[in-house]
């Protein structure tokens, strides 16, 4: 069951992928119908493989299965294998599940494309990576779905690589996650030579020396900050909403980003031992929470505005895993995959309705036009709000809850956490208030266009809304995955904190943006980080590559000119060996090779 | 197959070929020279499936062949081959580049066709004789003979009329092997001098070196390193690298990069390693770090390289400077995964140059600081070019994901320092690996300049053919690396 769930979206790819190569190289177009359903399909049959595969697994445990031996060398060998337990269980589950909902949104949403074919293929590819990262046995097999991933993320942010822009953005998400990767690669190395193993039930049981510990843990961190999109490698993200609306849902909202919270709640027993890496953890978490979500308020367009949430939002999970509360940061993975896929996918709904319009300052009174989106997104709105019941209260009060009770916890990151959770309220409500509400700033033409997406991106949207509006209830299954950090009941008075700063933060919102004029804001950065970064590393690499460039061109060729130049001496020698034959060659090295055999012998015997 | 009659008729067949090209008319040369190559490989793979195909080192030990002609005896000239578990790989990979190169179509088939074929198949005896050589003269011989087609490759079909500027750089790595003849001969007289009898056999060398003192090892295991790092190369010795690479047509570049190279890993594997243990192991921390540096300078490089095939020459150096650091780890380990990664390195790099060459007819240059955006036209082949990329920048999955991943790890137990310095070579590869991709093939189409155009198709299905062989071994080996090393 397990095997078969990762072997769909791989049958998927091949077949979409050949499809579309054979196609492009006779000329002909890929159906966008058949070959989104045959992505879908095989989707829906990953996500019923999930289920059933949930239901063996026992109640205190695992399931492994055993594929092959992929490669061994020494005392080192490194098995491909699955294993399911109740913390992978719930990665494959949103995984799957979500997944085959933004598959068949897919479906409507690229029907005009002609590289439709292709986009199925890498979104199924995606899929059966992700499900290796959750899946796989030992830590290269995570590494495998770990860069899969990001190939597959990169494919698909430059998927319209015609666009200079869009293939730039890709290119910065590989390398940014590549700078991560480095620290996964470093954090093997130590994890094997000190387990003598790469199988991950030993490596996380592992006991480190007490100051490799820390650095094993802060290259691990260092690998999740690429992928999470945390402070400092966290500005690809923004830039990766070039790519389409549901690979923007899927990739850099539900599943992808959240990687690096699996991989610490993976690897929790040895994360633990380490009190600097965690306080490092929590603390980088809170940072950028509050300082994504301070960018968020400064956006205009919709997708921005939501990537910078998402980054915001992973802060959270991350502050959770920082303080311990592993369950807390996994419990909020799953809500936050219901509520920002539901959101991104509802603004794909919103540019489709509008040809293609992303900027939140050129809508308003869509509210009639888009009644589906509407309601949906007002049940994502108000999960991401933290109101009860919807499910981002259950998750994110946990995470206030912990930051403030747990061992580790404080109240400066409680406070810091707490202002982050005013400021989402604050840019979410503007956000809604400004596309939904008040007068339409477009041309008359533009809004009476303006339509409710067919019913494939429909669907998704009511079913997300659904799981956006109930899925909080879920939180007793999702912490038996972490038996160590047990479902906490926030306190009466947490509670009505966190919904009070909710509701100061929305209030500000709705008052700002309910005049009849809305003045247009400019986009800013804020706090520069992308420029100083461009300066910093790209100019820091340039200096470095250019200094290089001048030691070869100067040093290194300056040698081989002076070599070029002793040779020269016998320059007519050269031209003579060049028009010469193979024979005549052969001939010469022979004959000195033996006149320098005598004249050494001689010299020695 | 046990027999050492497998190891001359091995030696034979690409010197037969050589002499039935000389009468195989003008334009048959090519279908000749694919089928020879091709039906070469075969055997090659037959006559060492024994090794190739055994599940592990033990099994595949059953099969080694070792042998030996004597020539002139009172003089210790003799001959020796050996076929081991890295030497049969090293058999099947030159047979493999021999017929890609065979494959590519070019002006070498118009110009001279009969002498670049027995040239070709020259190459092909040269190199075998190289990676089965345990005798220092049968070595030394074959490792020289390897620059005689070389210089034709070179002189006759080279890009541009500088010939005699890239012969020049031939004549710098040849002075590294002028210092390792010179090593051999001073480990030939210590032979003589304990025992009374010349000798060049390795084994009988082993066993009077092991009872020599360290310091008189020291200059003899510089000459052999310093001609294996030329060759490789390691940086700084790389200098000739550049012109020869860019000068040469694609089937030579092809068969530098992709074999050539690895006469160096061969002889640091047979020759260096066993014969100076202590004088290795004395400089280790030094090669480790000239290993590392040559990863990121020409990394670097890379990043600042304007032209295609630069771009790749430059990877080729950062890509051995990973193999090395393998080798320099010192544990057979290290070594399997050097062998592991010189075999992802030479079937990626064979596979890029291949593709490049296809990029080439079908844009007319390979300039890099504009877009070509030639991806929308010719999607077959630039889906194949971007496989050959992501096995370039050792995406698990690929073949040289295993040969990286391993190399690494063990040499991190030899160094971290020196490992973390290579490892920041995987972020650099993909810098420069993308950026290549991007310049070729992404952005907006129209830059290439239609009358140089010679080609307008996409990948023709014999291309094609080529491609997925090439990207079946690709996938193969990131699923069953394994097999790679039987050393």
């Amino acid at each position: 069951m397990i095997t078969s769930m990762i072997l769909f979206p791989l049958a998927g790819f091949v077949i979409n992928g050949a499809w579309s190569l054979w196609s492009a190289r006779n000329g002909t177009r890929v159906s966008p119908r058949v070959s989104g359903s045959i992505a879908t399909t095989a989707m829906v049959a990953a996500f019923m493989a999930a289920i059933m595969a949930r239901a063996q697994i026992p109640a205190t445990g695992s399931i492994e299965v055993d594929c092959f031996r992929w490669f061994s060398l020494g005392s080192l060998s490194v098995d491909f294998k699955l294993r399911l337990d109740a913390l992978s269980s719930i990665f494959t589950l949103v995984i799957t599940g979500v997944g085959a909902m933004i598959h068949l949104y897919s479906v409507s949403y690229m029907e005009e494309d002609e590289a439709a074919g292709k986009y199925f293929a890498y979104l199924n590819l995606f899929c059966f990576m992700m499900l290796n990262l959750v899946l796989g046995g030992t830590l290269p097999q995570v590494f495998l779905g770990w860069e899969g991933v990001g190939l597959a993320s990169y494919l698909l942010i430059g998927f319209w690589y015609r666009e200079e822009a869009n293939v730039a953005a890709g290119q910065k998400a590989f390398i940014m996650n590549r700078i991560g990767d480095l620290g996964f690669l470093i954090a093997m190395f130590i994890g094997y030579k000190y387990s003598g193993s790469l199988d991950l039930t030993t490596v996380e049981k592992v006991i480190l020396p007490a100051g490799v510990g820390t650095s094993f843990v802060l290259l691990i961190f260092l690998a999740c900050t690429g992928k999470s999109a945390q402070l400092p490698l966290f500005t690809w993200l923004p830039d990766a909403m070039a790519g389409p609306t549901p690979v923007s849902a899927l990739i850099h909202a539900a599943t992808m980003v959240t990687s690096g919270v699996y991989l610490l709640a993976r690897l929790s027993p040895v994360i633990s031992q380490s009190a600097t890496g965690m306080a490092v953890i929590a603390g980088i978490g809170a940072a950028t929470a509050l300082i994504t979500a301070i960018i968020a308020c400064f956006q205009r367009d919709i997708k921005k505005v939501l990537a910078y949430s998402t980054v915001s939002q992973l802060g959270f999970m991350f502050a959770a895993c920082g303080v311990g509360a592993f369950g807390a940061g996994v419990f909020h993975v799953m809500t936050h995959a219901f509520f920002k896929a539901l959101l991104f996918l509802a603004a794909g709904s919103v540019i489709h309705g509008l040809h293609g319009e992303q900027d939140i300052f050129k809508m308003g009174g869509l509210k009639k036009k888009l009644p589906v989106t509407f309601w949906t997104f007002t049940a994502g709105w108000a999960a991401i709000l933290g109101l009860p019941p919807f499910s981002g209260f259950f998750s994110k009060d946990e995470i206030l809850h912990q930051a403030l009770v747990s061992n580790s916890g404080s109240a400066w990151l409680f406070g810091v956490l707490l202002i982050a959770a005013v400021l989402t309220a604050f840019y979410m409500t503007r956000l809604y208030r400004l596309v939904f509400f008040g007068t339409p700033r477009m041309d008359q033409a533009k809004f009476d266009h303006a339509h409710e997406s067919p019913v494939p991106m429909a669907l998704p949207l009511v079913l997300l809304g659904v799981l956006s509006l109930a899925g909080g209830f879920a939180g007793e299954p999702v912490h038996l995955a972490h038996p160590e950090s047990a479902l906490s009941t926030p306190t009466w008075v947490i509670m009505i904190v966190s919904v009070i700063a909710a509701a100061i933060g929305a209030t500000i919102a709705f008052r700002r943006y309910s005049v009849s004029e809305v003045k247009a804001e400019p986009t800013s950065d804020v706090f520069r980080i992308d420029a100083v970064y461009s300066k910093l590393f790209g100019g820091g690499l340039g200096v470095i590559a250019s200094a290089s460039q001048w030691l070869e061109e100067r040093v290194v060729q300056g040698m081989i000119r002076m070599v070029a130049a002793v040779t020269d001496l016998s320059g007519n020698m050269i031209r003579v060996l060049q028009v010469g034959s193979a024979q005549a060659y052969l001939l010469m090295m022979i004959i000195a090779l033996v006149v320098m055999v005598f004249y050494f012998m001689k010299g020695v015997v | 197959m046990e027999t050492s009659s497998s190891l001359s008729f091995l030696l034979t067949i690409p010197l037969l070929a050589v002499v039935i090209s000389w009468v195989i008319p003008k334009a048959l040369q090519r279908i000749y020279a694919i089928f020879g190559s091709a039906l070469i490989l075969a055997l090659t793979v037959y006559e060492t499936s024994g090794i190739l195909f055994s599940s592990t080192t033990e099994a595949a030990k059953a099969y080694f062949v070792d042998q030996r002609l004597e020539w002139v005896s009172e003089l210790g000239l003799s001959a020796g081959f050996r076929l081991d578990g890295v030497s049969a790989w090293f058999l099947v990979l030159s047979a493999l580049t021999t017929l890609v190169a065979f494959y590519l179509r070019g002006i070498w088939y118009r110009k001279q066709p009969r002498l670049f074929v027995s040239m070709g198949f020259f190459l092909l005896f040269a190199l075998n004789s190289a990676f089965l050589a345990t005798d220092l003269i049968t070595f030394y011989l074959s490792y020289e003979a390897v620059f005689i087609p070389m210089i034709f490759m070179v002189g006759v079909w080279g890009e541009n009329q500088k010939a005699s500027a890239v012969f020049r750089f031939f004549l710098m790595s040849f002075a590294g092997s002028i210092l390792m003849l010179v090593a051999m001969f001073q480990l030939m007289s210590m032979h003589h001098a304990a025992t009374g009898q010349w000798s060049s056999h390795l084994p009988d060398i082993l066993k009077v070196v092991a009872n020599v003192p360290v310091e008189s090892l020291l200059w003899p295991g510089a000459g052999f390193l310093l001609a294996f790092a030329i060759k490789v190369p390691l940086v700084p010795f790389h200098g000739w690298l550049k012109e020869v690479y860019v000068n040469a047509p694609m089937p030579g570049t092809i068969w530098m990069s992709a074999i050539l190279s690895k006469l160096g890993v061969v002889g640091v594997i047979r020759f260096v390693l066993p014969l100076f243990p202590a004088v290795i192991k004395e400089y280790q921390g030094a090669l480790l770090a000239v290993s590392a540096v040559s990863v990121i300078y020409a990394a670097l490089l890379a990043i600042r390289s304007n032209e295609g095939k630069t771009l790749l020459a430059y990877s080729s150096i950062s890509h051995l400077g990973f193999v090395m650091l393998g080798l320099f780890s010192l544990s057979s380990e290290g070594s399997n995964a050097g062998v592991l990664l010189s075999v992802g390195h030479a079937v990626t790099s064979g596979m890029l140059f291949y593709l490049l060459h296809q990029v080439e007819e079908r844009s007319g240059n390979l300039d890099l600081t504009t877009s070509k955006g030639l991806a929308t036209a010719y999607p077959v082949l630039f889906s194949g070019l971007f496989i050959a990329v992501l096995a370039s920048v050792s995406l698990p999955g690929t073949l040289n994901f295993g040969g990286e991943f391993l190399v690494l790890l063990n040499a991190y137990r030899a160094s971290a320092l020196c490992t973390i310095l290579a490892a920041l070579g995987v972020i650099l590869g993909a810098v420069y690996m993308l950026r290549f991709f991007q310049r070729l093939g992404l952005g907006k189409t129209g830059t290439a300049n239609p009358v140089d155009v010679l080609v307008k198709k996409d990948l023709s299905l014999a291309d094609l053919l080529m491609v997925v062989l090439l990207v079946g071994i690709v996938i193969y080996g990131g699923i069953n690396p394994g097999i790679f090393m039987k050393g």
